[in-house]
């Protein structure tokens, strides 16, 4: 055993004033009364001494003698030998990952506050050479306090980690913290639940297990899209996984920015998936929430939501002799706002322009539709025709999405000639573009090299369904999937917004608001989000205005954090603590002069013991 | 602090008017006595025999009945008041407030008399009579029992209560009321010196004077005990139990003296010293007028 502060042995000297002050304590006061014969009625009473009692005031000096000893001692800083030839290095791996918030089964307490609780006992583990660093285990993996010996340091570190909703990344932490002490003999305390990892880790890897297995169930994918055939219907994919050992039951229920679209009665069987496709129909985007509310162990992944952008009219300028099919089509059109016109505008006023047969030389500005050119402009050239074609070639795009064109008869299609770059989606098999897409600066232009008075194209259903796809395409619509998006990823988000956007979006979560603003970056086209630790919908301020654009809807959608079983064994960490219980020497021995303390006090000076 | 003041003489004023007022007809002084002489109040008629005093002859009874009768009288006696008060050491513990409160109120109860006519005698005594104010009346005595008073000292061996009621009675002219002054505080009782007084047709009176310390000591620890009056050493651990113990053997002392005195018919007054000796006179006056009258 060594001391870490030898000198604080010269404190020894205070037991010459402790004798001093006893040897002045024992002698006798001296008291004048009216008479003694109360007390000697009082004397006669009390049964005669032991006489141990007789000696308690040997034993009151010798207690306190013990007292100063030990706190003498304890100020000495008393090290045992292993412990004092060289000091601990810990890393601590704490899992801040979704599955810590769920609570301790039998208790008010989360999962996280013990493993708080357990990193705190490490911390006052820590004597003078001991050096402790803090990894969270939740993705992404941060160092968040180097190796230091300040206590101080290691809990104003600990008071600011919060438990997120991420997935952990417990792999990736590690070996942080192995590198972080690469070439030390160091240990890693990795406190989680055990849920989402592997089984078995290195050794040197010391595993503190928290929390009780837990049965759980919860929304791992949420997911909306426009229709194909309707442009107004909208569809929500949900699942809902179960980790749980019982029968889970609960309503299901999901709202369109807070209105009730629709509840559904949820019964989820253990280890299985519930999955359903709903349809509603309307133009109106914002955000969709879907909640289940079953009694489980983890309520986070009960929520979820995702943003269905609104599909706001399309303005269409229809330049026909009258082409009747076309025209109805168009019309049928519920997101289609149609005018219609014999005269090709010198100006497109109106989003989309589509022209049928007759086009000018050089075509208006904009997103133009040409159906069945009948001439050369500065985009192709026609030279002759091609006789009854047939489909040779078809390309996957999102024009061509849900059409197939092999069944079509066209009696004849115009050769056309591109003069300048351009997609062919569909061709016939003598080489005939039969729908080509140029994409110019000044706005793509679609031609649709098929005549509608003489093929049987209008009579399919897979024409209007090529013109809606048509004209999304050209609005920038496109009926893709729009999913809430997982906790601690990176994202990039392609959607287009009414509002017009900075460079740089401060984003707030309004689900949590405890949550960090996140930084996103737009550059015209799309949104790039960080990795972010807090599921919820994040809105955008405008400054100027007092709207707010949800901008994207993270959810903590992982099956891995869904699970509340553990898979991981706890490894003993008993030979790492400074003493039994995680304590120092120097604590248990001032709790032991506390205890002597409380019995000399209530023994000799409030005479228990006389 | 002087122990008596002008206000002190001040409040004696007041409360001799207070028990006048109060206790009108009720009180020590003015009272008839039993016997029948010189008195002014008509009382009796008995027939004349030769040698009576021709003064006392109705003759108005005689002249319309022929009859000689000679008129009795109540005769008017006043009383006497003796003050016994404890001088010996235990009243000088904490202090000497018990000494104090015990003088102020000698002076007080002898004011009081004196105002009524009454006649009064002071007993200074420890283990007998020490010091003695003679049989005295009139109110212009009071100074001279304060200057008595103020050369008092308790400094006296041991409470004797026996010797001072021998020597007591010897010296005590006629009986009367006696008022004890004491803390009691004595070995051989108190018993069998009131049945004596009783014995001796006196009107005992006892007056307990204890400090607050003496009911509720706060001693705590190691201490020696010395005896005041005995010179009597004791060390003891005193525990929170054993002071438990001598309130409940004090306050049993309280109540056998109590007991006793209503047992004996005689007035009991039982005090500590933080009450007002005027407020203890009102009291006494109150509760024992019965048997102060």
């Amino acid at each position: 055993m060594s001391f870490l502060n030898p000198t604080a042995f010269l404190w020894s000297a205070l037991a010459v004033p402790i004798v001093i002050f006893f040897l002045l304590k024992m002698r006798t006061r001296r008291v004048t009364v009216g008479s003694v014969m109360f007390w000697q009625q009082v004397a006669e009473e009390t049964p005669p001494r032991a006489l141990w009692l007789r000696l308690r005031h040997v034993m009151s000096l010798l207690v306190q003698l013990l007292l100063l000893l030990l706190l003498v001692f304890s100020l000495a800083g008393p090290e045992f030998h292993d412990t004092a030839k060289r000091g601990r290095t810990l890393v601590v791996v704490l899992d801040t990952s979704a599955s810590m918030q769920a609570q301790t089964a039998g208790t008010s307490g989360r999962r996280f506050n013990e493993a708080l609780a357990r990193v705190n006992r490490l911390i006052d583990g820590l004597n003078g050479q001991d050096e402790m660093a803090i990894v969270t285990g939740a993705r992404p993996a941060e160092v968040l306090c180097g190796l230091t010996p300040h206590a101080g340091t290691l809990r104003e570190t600990l008071e600011k980690i919060s438990c997120s909703d991420a997935p952990n990344d417990l792999e990736s932490a590690v070996t942080m913290a192995s590198l972080l002490v690469r070439d030390q003999d160091a240990d890693i305390h990795l406190i989680t639940d055990g849920c989402g990892s592997q089984a078995d880790w290195a050794e040197g890897v010391l595993v503190d297990l928290v929390g009780e297995p837990l049965d759980n169930a919860g929304i791992t994918t949420l997911q909306v899209r426009r229709s194909f055939r309707d442009p107004l219907t909208w569809q929500v994919l949900v699942e809902i996984q179960s980790h749980s050992r019982v029968e889970l039951s609960g309503q299901f229920e999901i709202q369109l920015d807070g209105e009730i679209l629709d509840v559904l009665e949820v019964i989820v069987q253990p280890g299985s998936r519930w999955s359903d496709v709903l349809e509603f129909r309307s133009s109106k985007g914002g955000v969709v929430t879907a909640s289940v509310d079953l009694a489980d162990g983890l309520r986070a992944d009960n929520f979820a939501s995702a943003i269905l952008p609104a599909r706001p009219p399309v303005s269409v300028t229809l330049v026909t002799a009258g082409q009747w099919f076309l025209q109805q089509v168009l019309a049928a059109n519920a997101l289609v706002e149609l005018t219609v016109t014999d005269l090709v505008p010198g100006q497109n006023e109106s989003e989309i322009l589509v022209l049928d047969g007759d086009v000018p030389q050089d075509l208006p500005t904009g997103p133009v539709i040409v159906v069945q050119p009948q001439g050369p402009t500065s985009l192709w050239n026609i030279s002759g025709t091609e006789q009854t074609p047939l489909v040779g070639r078809q390309q996957e795009d999102e024009l061509t999405r849900n059409v197939r064109l092999d069944n079509v008869l066209m009696p004849q299609a115009a050769r056309l000639e591109p003069l300048a770059p351009a997609d062919v989606l569909i061709e016939s098999a003598g080489g005939t573009p039969l729908l080509l897409r140029f994409p110019r600066p000044e706005g793509p232009v679609v031609v649709l090299n098929i005549g509608l008075n003489d093929s049987d194209l209008p009579l399919r259903t897979a024409f209007p369904i090529l013109l809606g796809n048509t004209i999304a395409a050209a609005a920038d619509d496109a009926s893709e999937l729009w999913s809430s998006v997982p906790v601690g990823q990176a994202v990039q988000i392609r959607r287009r917004f009414s509002e017009r956007l900075p460079e740089v979006l401060l984003l707030k979560n309004e689900t949590d608001q405890a949550a960090p603003m996140v930084r996103a970056v737009w550059d015209d086209e799309s949104l790039t989000l960080p990795p972010v630790s807090h599921s919820g919908v994040y809105v955008w301020d405008a400054p100027d205005s007092q709207s707010r654009t949800p901008i994207a809807a993270i959810q903590m959608a992982s099956d891995s954090e869904g699970s509340l079983l553990p898979v991981t064994s706890a490894v003993d960490r008993q030979s790492t603590d400074a003493g039994p219980g995680g304590r120092p020497v120097w604590w248990y021995l001032v709790l032991t002069v506390l205890i002597l303390f409380g019995l000399e006090w209530c023994g000799f000076h409030r005479r228990w013991l006389a | 602090m002087p122990l008596f003041d002008d206000d002190f003489l001040q409040r004696l004023d007041y409360l001799s008017l207070v028990s006048r007022r109060a206790f009108a007809g009720q009180m020590m002084a003015q009272r008839r006595s039993r016997q029948l002489g010189s008195g002014i109040e008509f009382a009796d008629h008995r027939q004349y025999t030769a040698g009576d005093d021709f003064r006392y002859l109705d003759w108005n009874l005689y002249a319309r009945h022929g009859e000689l009768l000679l008129k009795r009288f109540q005769e008017e006696q006043d009383l006497h008041v003796y003050l016994l008060l404890d001088c010996s050491c235990s009243m000088a513990v904490d202090g000497g407030v018990k000494f104090d409160l015990a003088r102020q109120l000698t002076a007080a109860l002898a004011y009081i008399a004196l105002s009524d006519l009454d006649r009064i005698a002071v007993f200074a005594f420890a283990d007998g009579v020490l010091h003695e104010f003679a049989l005295t009346r009139g109110k212009a005595r009071i100074v001279a029992l304060m200057d008595f008073l103020n050369q008092l000292q308790a400094t006296g061996a041991g409470t004797s209560l026996p010797r001072l009621v021998s020597e007591f009675v010897q010296r005590a002219p006629r009986p009367g009321l006696a008022v004890l002054l004491s803390d009691l505080f004595a070995p051989e009782g108190y018993q069998t010196s009131i049945d004596r007084l009783r014995y001796q047709r006196f009107e005992p009176h006892v007056v307990q004077i204890h400090s607050p310390q003496e009911a509720a000591p706060g001693l705590l620890g190691d201490v020696e005990l010395v005896d005041s009056e005995s010179g009597e050493q004791r060390r003891m651990t005193v525990t929170e139990q054993q002071v438990r113990a001598y309130q409940k053997a004090f306050e049993s002392f309280l109540t056998e003296l109590r007991q006793f005195c209503l047992d004996k018919a005689v007035g009991c007054s039982i005090t500590d010293t933080s009450v007002a000796y005027d407020d203890l006179v009102l009291q006494m006056l109150r509760s024992g007028g019965a048997s102060l009258s």
